[in-house]
């Protein structure tokens, strides 16, 4: 057992580490221990919290537009810890810039930028806006919807920079498209180069801190004081309070995840708080005037905060009112645009896309879930067999047939429960019915009510119900079926094509579409890629056909969502007026 | 005076020791939750059986072992690439009867290197062990015999169930996941 004095000597001797420690804490406090002295122990605090959290994240996360989001979703989702992580590095940014925004306004009223601290006023103040640029490069990351829009709009305010917009703009996005280079430039600017600088001006910033000793306390308390332990407990708990507050944060509502992010789409875009005054302004300054909003005003206040030390030198209350008014008009400014930018977000048209943004964010999460494809989540979201089949349909198909929700047209016939008894037994009755062939070119064939009678009609919808028959629906009924198949081969097919005709009509004259199959996928598919085919409809056909139009996985969605339409309610047609 | 001194050095690190740890327990949590390769919620454990046809009977020769890749889909964190190669077998036929298949896995039980078949059995390349061919460790580094992977004949089809094992021990342990 060796004492600790022992192991003291003996890194003292090789390393020389516990003296320096106990110079690093021996720090002089001049006036004793303050509660407002805190400040810069939480944001210390908090950009470590920034450190710790990034860096675990960097384990999982994956700079890559097909991979970036998945990523992030596997961290929020799968791993246990993950969404708490997260959070607390999101929240963690906000407390940041919500505390530098009240260590800027004490600093203004403490007169803590004045001779002697004028460059280490100028330093904080790039700090700032460091700590703006790192929520800037972090906000993409995830790649969904809102980063990626966000970020898309704040790179455009940057090319809009006369002279030298134009060149950042492509520097920062890696060339002229926003995509995989941005993503890989904006990820290293966020874990590397923005945290290193970060890193050496805090070390400055508090090292001058130390030289100059904080304001406002000269002459008070105990000019002797040192920082351990009564300034270092009240720092402690700053920062334990910081941290608490953030982990709050995080576990109530956690980091967002909106949908993968789409170049293609409409997303309702709003920027976080502290960027929202900036955004509001732009909207005042449309067009060429755009920079006003942009540069001018931004810039006047950065170059007043900056000059600040050398405007604000007066000791009279009433004179400092009026040199420090411009400040406090930007603060009310500032906050009145947000508020401003906030109401905007109550009108009906933006919150019915925020709705849509949200349920597509939803789905896309609920999708991942199965895992996703190597070719990333956006192309999963777009092949969401729950939207896309409905898309493709009524892009290629919604032209001219009409189905409930997704097409009104009627160039062709209703599509609703087709395949099915009750569709068949509308087409048996009456063909021309005006939500079946009636607005169509295709008029040859009669109501056949009459002909077959109620239980012949009954039979041949049957056995037509049968022929794209599927297990696991409702099972055809033998006996029928085979009644309806006898009535359709002497029948129906003297002009029907199809095996086992009795009509004995010659094979040229049958010219109908052949039913064998009819509603199967085959069936269906064989009418789509080919709908002139002789054993369609022939030289009568006027459907257009989609051989080249469609991929086979958009092809095989359509006849699936085809299949789906079964189970609908068929056109209701009971009977066919009496010819006039 | 030294009662408070002494309150307020409890405290400083009290708190400090709270707040690192609020930060750093979750973060250490994460960083060891992914070595745990927890599944995909919508893949839940037995969610596909795992038998995947890899030749047909009639291509299996008694004495002339075959080689045959695993194609699957590869279940990678949050990737789920469908028809990847996810590892190799050499199938053997003993006799007549679809009861005399076996399967071996490629992977050397050493290093992980594919073994392959030459006219003195089978050989893993990278550090020259030996295997009967029956898959026995007869010489070289090898821990173990080379490791048998389910396998049944359905149809004419050959079916093999793919595993991988932990390399370089004695023991053969199934990494999961």
């Amino acid at each position: 057992m060796t004492s600790p004095s022992r192991w003291r000597t003996f890194l003292e001797e090789r390393t020389g580490l516990p003296s320096a420690l106990g110079r690093a804490v021996d720090v002089a406090v001049p006036g004793g221990p303050r509660w407002r002295r805190v400040f810069g122990a939480s944001l210390s605090a908090l950009l470590l919290l920034e450190a710790v959290t990034g860096a675990a994240m960097m384990t999982v996360y994956s700079p890559s537009t097909t991979a970036a989001w998945s990523s992030t979703w596997y961290l929020e989702t799968v791993l246990p810890w993950g969404r708490l992580v997260r959070g607390i590095h999101h929240f963690g940014m906000h407390a940041i810039v919500a505390l530098l925004v009240l260590h800027l306004v004490q600093v203004v009223l403490d007169r803590a930028s004045r001779k002697p601290r004028e460059l280490n006023h100028l330093l904080g103040l790039a700090l700032g806006g460091l700590v703006l640029f790192a929520a800037m490069t972090g906000f993409p990351l995830a790649w969904d919807q809102r980063g990626y829009w966000v970020s898309r709009i704040e790179v455009g305010i940057i090319g809009s920079v006369p002279v030298l917009g134009t060149s950042l703009q492509r520097l920062l996005v890696g060339g002229a498209h926003f995509g995989q280079f941005t993503l890989t430039r904006f990820h290293t600017l966020h874990v590397w180069l923005v945290p290193l600088l970060l890193l050496l001006g805090v070390r400055a910033h508090i090292a001058m801190v130390r030289r100059h000793g904080l304001k406002g306390d000269a002459g008070r308390g105990d000019p002797q004081a040192r920082w351990w332990p009564g300034q270092a407990a009240r720092d402690a708990v700053a920062a334990l309070l910081s941290v608490a507050v953030v982990t709050w944060m995080a576990r109530r509502w956690g980091a967002p995840l909106d949908a993968p992010a789409d170049p293609a789409s409409h997303f309702p875009a709003v920027p976080t708080w502290f960027f929202s005054p900036l955004s509001q302004l732009l909207r005042y300054f449309p067009g060429p005037r755009q920079v006003i909003g942009t540069m001018i005003i931004p810039g006047a206040l950065t170059t007043f905060l900056a000059l600040l030390p050398w405007i604000d030198r007066s000791e009279s209350r009433w004179r400092r009112a009026l040199v420090l008014s411009p400040l406090l008009l930007a603060g009310l400014g500032a906050v009145a645009l947000g508020v401003q930018q906030r109401r905007g977000l109550a009108k009906p048209a933006f919150v019915r896309s925020l709705r849509e943004a949200q349920h597509t964010a939803w789905r896309a999460r609920r999708l991942a879930r199965a895992g996703i494809p190597p070719e990333g989540p956006l192309e999963m979201v777009r092949n969401d067999p729950a939207v896309r089949p409905g898309e493709l349909f009524a892009q290629h198909c919604g032209t001219c047939h009409a189905v409930r929700g997704l097409s009104q047209q009627r160039k062709g016939p209703r599509l609703d429960g087709f395949g099915s008894r009750e569709w068949a037994t509308a087409f048996v009755v009456w063909p021309d019915h005006p939500e079946l062939m009636g607005t169509t070119e295709i008029h040859d064939m009669s109501g056949q009510r009459r002909r077959l009678r109620d239980e012949g009609v009954r039979a041949v919808a049957e056995w037509l119900y049968s022929r794209g028959y599927e297990p696991g629906e409702s099972a055809p009924d033998a006996a029928l079926v085979a009644a309806g198949e006898t009535i359709y081969r002497r029948r129906c097919t003297t002009c029907h094509q199809g095996e086992g005709d009795t009509s004995e009509t010659e094979a040229a004259d049958r010219d109908a579409p052949n039913l064998d199959a009819w509603g199967s996928r085959a069936y269906i598919r064989a009418q789509m890629l080919n709908p002139g085919a002789r054993e369609n409809y022939g030289e009568r056909n006027h459907m257009p056909r989609f051989h080249d139009r469609m991929n086979e996985r958009d092809l095989t969605m359509v006849v699936d969502f085809m299949r789906s339409l079964r189970t609908r309610p068929a056109p209701a047609v009971m009977e066919q007026p009496a010819e006039p | 005076m030294v009662d408070r001194r002494k309150a307020l050095k409890v405290v400083a690190g009290v708190a400090g020791a709270a707040a690192a740890g609020a930060v750093v327990v979750p973060a250490v949590a994460v960083v060891g939750a992914a070595a745990n390769a927890p599944r995909l919620p919508g893949r839940p454990p037995g969610s596909d059986d795992g038998w995947r046809t890899v030749a047909r009977w009639e291509q299996l020769a008694v004495g002339t072992p075959l080689q045959a890749h695993v194609i699957g889909a590869e279940v990678d964190a949050w990737n789920v690439s469908p028809d990847r190669r996810l590892g190799t077998v050499w199938l053997l036929r003993g006799g007549e009867g679809p009861e005399t298949l076996r399967a071996l896995s490629a992977v050397c039980p050493h290093l992980g290197c594919l073994i392959d078949h030459t006219e003195r059995g089978f050989v893993c390349p990278c550090h020259n062990s030996d295997f009967s061919a029956r898959g026995a460790a007869l010489r070289g580094p090898s821990p173990r015999s080379m490791d048998p992977i389910e396998a049944r004949v359905r149809d004419g089809r050959v079916e093999v169930r793919w595993a991988r094992f932990r390399l370089g021990g004695a023991e053969r342990i199934r990494e999961e996941g």
